[in-house]
């Protein structure tokens, strides 16, 4: 009998208790019984129903989905749409891009970048790219002597971006995404290049049959293989279109260095002369970076525009 | 009877508990019968008369046009004249302008141009621009060769997407002053449509035939051509004493370019020694399609503009004024 009424009697202190007190409904789906002491245009506080004499909470108004009085009373939180504090709250979870750059073909090349975070600050960048010298007519970084000759090849740069951060924090200050923002790529760079049939012209002077010189010029042919290998520092900077695209531009520099070979042994011992450009050493544009030759310094620059890849949503989760 | 004194009664209480107590009335014309607290610089903090027993409410005092305490004591809530955080309050709810490129003729043309708040950071961008070689009557520049010294006239359409780019980085209760306002991207496609009248080429033809006699020979003919691409600009809008917009903004894009011509032997030389056929295709080198430029063969392509915008009044703010006033 002492069991029942004493199950009773905390069952209706249970049911007063709940019944004079507030609750809120989170965006995380929790229904928390509290009473709420105030609500500001950003916070609301309160105390826990079952510790009225404990600390006073403090919760942001935008993790707040509605709150219920104990009178009944209950209002939904709309969130600000000016709002800039949670303006990619959404797509917060969403950490991978997959990225084209739009204007690469007026450099012959096409390229697909993947980037994704590591941890907020530091994210992964590899870009893969194809060049060939028949995707537009005209190549505006040509090969020096080389320019009109068929090429095609392919170029790989993996990377790592670091976020550039602010040089003075105040309470509150926080990346909008970890996507977004300025920042420093370190990054490796190959590129392997193949030329068909590029031709050279080799002129020779001859002793005339009434004294003096005349030229004469003969062609040779071969195939050349080359391979540029370096590392660059980029800066660059990374926007958020609409919760959904990503664009950013970088410009590097770094330094390369250049391997070659010709298929036609005599098409190189016959350039073998300082003054001949048809020297695959010469070759500086790389697709991936652009190169000077000899000191091997070289540039780089881009224009991307990526997908943000929407993280699976877990069962029973949704959007509010 | 007993009804009509309960009744009493009840409305007896409430008239108390309105007498005794203050109201806000706030900028969304509500009328919140509460308990002030405290008014600070910023804020204003309340219980709701409602809610004796309730939270304290906290609200923006510029969102506040005055409060009435229970004695009676009446303040109205001037804005600080120096605050920057409600610049654009006025106009936070128009989402529309219409704007003209004020320096446009110069380039031969004329646009108007509409832009729409779809959702905050996000605005739909449509410009509309005719040309006309006679609007100067300077020649304009067209390409190079004949094609700039015959008449032309033509449209384009750029529909198109600004994203606005927030902020790096965020601090709790940072905001778009106005969804008009700030640096963007927009995305956009473009299509041009010209059509040049009486374009005259002069040759100087020699007479295959003995003996040989050379003269100067024209030929003519009108060629329309379209070109089409997609366009990403960036640029920086400004309101201007909350009336006015004015932007500027620069773009890079590729586009296609189709070509007819009424007489198709113009492309053909008259000279019956020269049987050279593309040399004389004028229309590949034209390059100044108005609403941008275009690079000939790559199709590289590029686009800037200065437009000036007036900010259109939101109807619905109108309509619940004249409600209210009737």
């Amino acid at each position: 009998m002492k069991k029942i009424v004493l199950s009773f009697l905390a069952l209706l202190f249970f049911v007063i208790a709940h019944s004079q007190s507030d609750t809120l409904f989170t965006k995380k789906q929790k229904k928390v019984i509290c009473k709420i002491t105030e609500i500001n245009e950003l916070d609301i506080k309160y105390t826990l129903a079952g510790n009225p004499d404990g600390p006073v909470y403090v919760v942001n108004k935008a993790t707040i989905f509605k709150y219920t009085l104990s009178n009944g009373y209950t209002e939904l939180i709309v969130p600000d749409e000016l709002s800039l504090e949670n303006e990619h709250a959404d797509i917060i979870k969403n950490r991978q891009v997959i990225k084209i750059s739009p204007f690469s073909a007026v450099n012959n090349q096409v390229s697909l970048s993947y980037e994704k975070v590591i941890k907020v600050g530091m994210n992964l960048d590899v870009e893969l790219g194809y060049s060939n010298s028949s995707f537009s007519e005209n190549e505006i970084f040509s090969n020096w002597y080389m320019g009109n000759t068929f090429n095609y090849g392919f170029y790989l740069k993996p990377g790592m971006k670091f976020f550039l951060g602010q040089d003075h924090s105040v309470r509150g200050l926080k990346y909008a995404h970890p996507l977004k923002g300025r920042y420093i790529r370190l990054d490796l760079a190959v590129s392997y290049l193949q030329f068909k049939d590029a031709i050279a012209y080799v002129y020779s002077m001859t002793p005339g049959p009434y004294g003096g010189y005349y030229t004469t010029y003969k062609t040779t042919k071969t195939d050349i293989s080359t391979l540029a290998y370096g590392g660059f520092v980029n800066y660059g900077r990374q926007f958020i279109l609409g919760n959904i695209l990503t664009i950013e531009y970088y410009v590097g520099v770094g330094f390369t260095g250049q391997s070659y070979s010709y298929s036609n042994k005599e098409y190189a011992s016959k350039i073998n002369n300082p003054y001949n450009y048809y020297d695959a050493k010469y070759i500086s544009n790389y697709h991936g970076f652009y190169r000077t030759q000899t000191v091997g310094l070289s540039g780089t620059a881009g224009l991307r525009i990526g997908y943000i890849i929407p993280v699976k949503q877990k069962p029973g989760s949704h959007k509010n | 009877m007993k009804k009509i004194i309960l009744t009493s009664v009840l409305v007896c209480i409430f008239i108390f508990v309105n007498a005794q107590s203050d109201t806000l009335f706030t900028k969304k014309q509500e009328k919140i019968p509460c308990k002030i607290i405290e008014i600070t610089d910023l804020d204003i903090k309340y219980k709701r008369a409602d809610l004796s027993d309730g939270p304290v409410y906290v609200i923006n005092k510029l969102s506040v046009i005055k409060y009435v305490l229970s004695n009676g004591y009446t303040e109205l809530i001037v804005p600080d004249e120096l605050s920057l955080e409600n610049e654009h309050g006025n106009i936070i709810k128009n989402r529309s302008v219409i704007k003209v490129s004020p320096f446009s003729m110069v380039n031969e043309q004329i646009s108007l141009a509409y832009e729409k708040v779809i959702r905050v950071g996000m605005n739909f961008d449509f410009e509309l621009g005719y040309s006309n070689s006679n609007f100067t009557r300077t020649g304009g520049f067209s390409g190079g060769g004949n094609i700039d010294n015959a008449f032309n006239s033509g449209f384009y359409v750029k529909p198109g997407v600004k994203f606005f780019l927030g902020q790096d980085y965020s601090v709790r209760g940072l905001k778009y002053a106005h969804p008009l306002k700030g640096r963007y991207i927009r995305l956009d496609l473009a299509c041009s449509y010209l059509n040049y009248e009486g374009v005259k080429r002069t040759e100087y033809v020699r007479n295959p035939v003995f003996p040989y006699t050379s003269s100067y020979q024209s030929i003519s003919t009108d060629i329309s051509t379209v070109s089409y691409g997609g366009f990403i600009n960036y640029g920086r809008q400004f309101i201007l004493g909350n009336i006015l917009t004015m932007e500027y903004y620069v773009g890079v894009g590729f586009t296609g370019q189709s070509n007819s011509y009424s007489n198709p032997d113009y492309k053909k030389s008259l000279n019956p020694f020269n049987n050279y056929p593309y040399s004389y295709d004028e229309a590949h080198n034209i390059m100044n399609y108005h609403g941008f430029i275009r690079t000939d063969e790559i199709g590289l392509s590029f686009t800037a503009g200065f437009r000036v915008g007036y900010i259109l009044p939101d109807r619905s703010a109108k309509d619940k004024k004249k409600v209210n006033s009737n």
